[in-house]
């Protein structure tokens, strides 16, 4: 999307988020694990394999004087016990989509500027938060949940601002000519221009931003390619970068990875909790309920398990969820030990306003639906049916089972259908052959149907009882066998 | 001897007569003879233990009661029946098929489990139970999650296996004469046990050409018949 160049925008800079997160989680470890004592954590690099590269280091790794872009092999003889980790990119990205989701909750316009940093647009919160101060008072406390190291700094152009938060300011104004000044003190090596045509550049005596102003645009065109040219022209404020804003997924995913591994389900039900009551402010915030989510347990040394959890009614709240889950997870066997765990959510249903009153039907309703839920969780889908009745002669046949619920239209239509008065309470599976004395109360009542549809039935039905008073349902085959089909409970 | 009496009354294993403002609201079970025995009729809620030979009319005789007293479309649970449930039954006994839940169990633990959950959920106004055999233990939780969700539970047992000492609200026995079913009141929260008396439950037609007993649709009730005021 292309917008015009008087926008203010503001540049994160997150350099070491790689870094960051590995500390975070070694900081999580030590605080679980309080025997161990607090030392001075070690000299810590990410370590590019390919390019060879130092990225990221730590302050312990700074004293030391290990610098970025230095060889493994150098960076290693300065230090001995050196923590090295290899770098990942999709670390990096995964990071600043969870922060640009957090971010998008107090801001609209998001950009994430792959790998290591997120354009914010400034100008059209302003009018929201009234001032620049207060909207980036905003943005900072979700930025300081997280302890990344972040630079930032504002400018009019996308492309200054990144160029001044890349050199590590903190730098928040919206005053054109401060701005402006700052950019002069920039370097030229960090802007996005292609590393040859600084060098070109550098050749015809342009060395700093000011001298890229002193000249005409004009002047570089046959020398840089087309792609610093256009930097070139964002800087100056000639023209407009095109960005793609970003877009939170309509699909709720969390992978939490597990400090130690469980093995029992008991143990695992309150790190579920946890997770579940991120879902549940995530759906809170959107106004949104779940009816089905899904479980995967990653397992140390065998397959994942999957699971999905159904709700009979949407909901969000997190203890409702643990209250299904629970009741799943009494059957669930883990062969080994749970090292992660990922809840997903596909799709999140609108919560509408309450329409009916308080005291009618809806809380019965959410009564049955809560219990529906329940004993399907631990009884299983299968267990737990809903009847029908089809309009046919054949008795087998009237009665059909679904595990679906059934829908208003359906009921009417059950009211309607017409039906003999006297029927057994309890139909037999399979008929079996009568070998009680019996005395015949009623009948017979011919059944025969079928013809049809190939499941041809001709029966004479008896009422009958036995000495015990029991009252049975028996019938006649053509060839004179007889029968025991029900009993009228 | 204070202190045993509390404990007991804490426990909810003495009933006394203060509580009796809890049975002044009976059910009419639509039987008079029966009506009578039980003081007009089944408790509100609770546990009702019925004994007999399995095809004798024993739900026939609870069902006029559970639908008089049906309402904000509660659901009626049947968990774990011996055989399978007649949908036409059901309706011709007055049952919407809309409110029926019907739950199949693996071993008695689900079936229990299951008549537990449903009873104290509030969601079921009757809770239909088949087993073999039933603690003590776990009849009384079954009481009191009827008491607690305002259900009717109905445990039908055979008369082998059973033990007839269960804490519930009401016992019977139910042998068939005949025509007559025969009913012995074993034990009532508000009563004495009652010997045996006998109460008819027919059935709702003779037999004979079966398209007479085809209910026709209700009529919808705008339509007004032509000769309504004749």
């Amino acid at each position: 999307m292309q917008f015009d160049t008087s926008s203010l925008w503001i540049y994160l800079y997150l350099p070491n988020l790689q870094l960051n997160i590995q500390q975070a989680h070694a900081e999580q470890l030590s605080t679980v694990d309080k025997q161990r004592e607090i030392q001075e954590p070690p000299a810590q690099i990410i370590y590019h394999a390919k390019l060879n590269q130092v990225l990221q280091l730590n302050m312990q790794a700074q004293k030391l004087g290990i610098k970025k872009g230095m060889g493994l092999a150098s960076a290693s003889i300065i230090c001995s016990h050196l923590v090295v980790s290899e770098y990942k990119e999709t670390i990096a990205i995964q990071a600043l989509q969870e922060l640009a989701n957090q971010l998008y909750l107090v801001t609209s316009d998001i950009v994430i500027d792959e790998p290591c940093g997120l354009f914010l647009r400034a100008q059209n919160m302003l009018r929201l938060y009234g001032s620049l101060a207060q909207y980036w008072q905003v943005i900072m406390e979700v930025i300081s949940k997280q302890s990344y190291d972040v630079y930032y700094a504002s400018a009019y152009s996308v492309n200054v601002a990144k160029l001044i938060a890349k050199h590590q300011q903190h730098y928040i104004v919206d005053d054109k000519k401060l701005i402006q000044k700052k950019l002069q003190q920039c370097s030229l090596l960090l802007t996005d221009i292609d590393k040859k045509d600084i060098e070109k550049l550098q050749r015809i005596g342009i060395k700093s931003i000011a001298d890229l102003f002193e000249q005409p645009l004009s002047a570089f065109a046959s020398r840089v390619s087309k792609f610093s040219l256009q930097i070139m022209s964002e800087l100056r404020g000639e023209s407009a970068a095109k960005l793609r804003f970003y877009q939170p997924p309509q699909r709720y995913e969390h992978y939490l990875e597990l400090l130690y591994d469980i093995e029992l389900t008991a143990r695992l039900l309150p790190v579920i909790g946890k997770c579940l009551d991120a879902l549940e402010a995530y759906l809170l915030v959107r106004n949104g309920l779940a009816l089905s989510i899904h479980i995967t347990l990653f397992q140390r040394e065998h397959e994942p398990i999957m699971q999905v959890i159904n709700s009979a009614l949407p909901i969000y709240k997190s203890a409702h969820w643990l209250d299904i889950i629970a009741l799943r997870f009494e059957h669930l066997a883990l062969s080994s030990g749970v090292y992660g765990i990922t809840i997903e959510c596909e799709k999140i249903e609108q919560a509408d306003g309450c329409e009916s009153d308080f005291f009618s039907e809806k809380s019965t309703h959410v009564a049955a639906m809560t219990l529906l839920s329940r004993l399907k969780a631990k009884l299983g889908e299968q267990q737990v049916k809903r009847m029908q009745y089809d309009d046919d002669y054949r008795p087998e046949r009237c009665t059909q089972l679904s595990t679906k619920n059934i829908n208003k239209q359906q009921k009417n239509n059950d009211l309607n259908k017409s039906h003999f008065l006297d029927r057994p309470g309890f139909l037999l599976r399979v008929p079996i052959p009568l070998n009680t004395k019996v005395n015949i109360i009623d009948g017979p009542e011919r059944i025969a149907s079928g013809w049809w549809d190939n499941q041809e039935v001709q029966r004479d039905y008896f009422l009958a009882q036995s000495h015990q008073g029991q009252q049975m349902w028996i019938f006649r085959t053509i060839d004179d066998n007889w029968f025991v089909h029900g009993y009228f409970i | 001897m204070k202190s045993l009496l509390h404990d007991l009354q804490k426990k909810q294993l003495v009933w006394t007569a203060a509580n009796l403002d809890q049975h002044k609201e009976r059910v009419a079970t639509g039987y008079k003879q029966l009506d009578d025995a039980l003081n007009g009729g089944f408790p509100q809620s609770g546990l009702i233990h019925i004994t007999s030979v399995m095809g004798c009319g024993e739900m026939r005789l609870v069902v006029p009661a559970i639908v008089s007293r049906q309402r904000e479309n509660r659901l009626y649970a049947f968990i774990a029946p011996p055989h399978l449930l007649n949908a036409e039954f059901l309706i011709a006994q007055g049952i919407e098929l809309e409110q029926v839940l019907f739950i199949q169990a693996d071993t008695p633990e689900q079936a229990f489990w299951s008549a537990e959950q449903c009873a104290k959920s509030g969601a079921c106004s009757a809770v239909f139970i088949w087993q073999a055999k039933l603690q003590q233990i776990q009849a009384k939780k079954l009481e009191l999650a009827a008491l607690k969700g305002d259900c009717l539970s109905f445990f039908f047992a055979d008369t082998k296996h059973q033990a007839d000492n269960l804490p519930v609200s009401l016992s019977l026995s139910i042998q068939r004469k005949n025509t007559q079913l025969e009913i012995c009141v074993n034990k009532q929260k508000v009563g004495w046990p009652i010997p045996a008396f006998s109460v008819k439950v027919p059935f709702k037609a003779k037999l004979g050409s079966p398209m007479r007993y085809r209910s026709k649709p209700k009529p919808a009730h705008n339509v007004i018949a032509f000769n309504a005021n004749s």
